[in-house]
């Protein structure tokens, strides 16, 4: 099956030591933990240590002959874009406290729910605003307050943005 | 874990994210109904795997909340 395939393939990036860690957020992600909504790209959180490994990272799918288009790796024909840790201490800590989650035995990594509204704040299209409105009763309160103070930025953007939301819901 | 860095001007790697993702929805709001279709059950088929996940392991990260 395709998406188990990609699952796989992201953790024998793992083992083969070309990423040290990852965790899938994003569409998919939403799509794990609430209903199903479109969304064409994995969205996969990797822990580097530097932007030479990232380079290396897609050196290493296109000497593996993977269709590469723009940011995009096509794996299993899953378009699949991959953040580095270094962007943003929030992806960092998303992958930090990830949730491992199992399908037919195979283990992946998922951002938690609480991580994954902080990530659709700061994205905040309407797509976005409409899966944080979804995952919010599905989320713990208190731990997404303290992620996002934690993360917020001097304006308190993300902070606004969730108020936005709870207003609109 | 090794040293963790973070780049101070992410502007670049965004715009180019949101450029790329522009370009795949063009790509995707032009394709034909047949691709349409492919994709909507390739969608389908993604979200009846994702809901036979289980969560084995949470990391209890704020306990005392």
């Amino acid at each position: 099956m395709g998406l188990k395939n990609v699952l796989a393939c992201l953790n024998s990036l793992v083992v083969e030591g070309i990423i040290q860690d990852y965790a899938i957020g994003g569409g998919y992600a939403a799509m794990y933990y609430d209903i199903p909504m479109i969304t064409y790209d994995l969205d996969v959180l990797v822990v580097l240590p530097s932007e030479k490994d990232y380079h290396c990272l897609y050196d290493y799918f296109r000497r593996g002959g993977a269709k590469i288009e723009e940011v995009y790796i096509f794996i299993e024909d899953m378009p699949v874009q991959f953040l580095p840790n270094y962007i943003s201490p929030l992806f960092n800590s998303a992958i930090e406290n990830a949730n491992i989650v199992e399908f037919e035995g195979l283990r992946t990594k998922f951002v938690s729910v609480e991580y994954l509204i902080a990530l659709l704040l700061t994205a905040f299209r309407s797509k976005d605003r409409i899966r944080v409105q979804g995952l919010l009763n599905k989320a713990s309160k208190g731990i997404l307050l303290d992620i996002i103070k934690r993360f917020d930025n001097e304006q308190g953007l993300l902070h606004k943005r969730y108020k936005e939301v709870l207003a609109g819901s | 874990m090794s040293k963790v860095y973070y780049i101070k001007d992410t502007k670049k790697f965004w715009q180019a994210r949101d450029k790329t993702r522009s370009i795949l929805d063009g790509k995707r709001a032009s394709s034909s109904y047949t691709e349409k279709v492919k994709v909507a059950e390739k969608l389908r088929l993604d979200a009846k795997f994702l809901k036979s996940g289980v969560i084995v392991s949470s990391k209890d990260r704020f306990a005392n909340k």
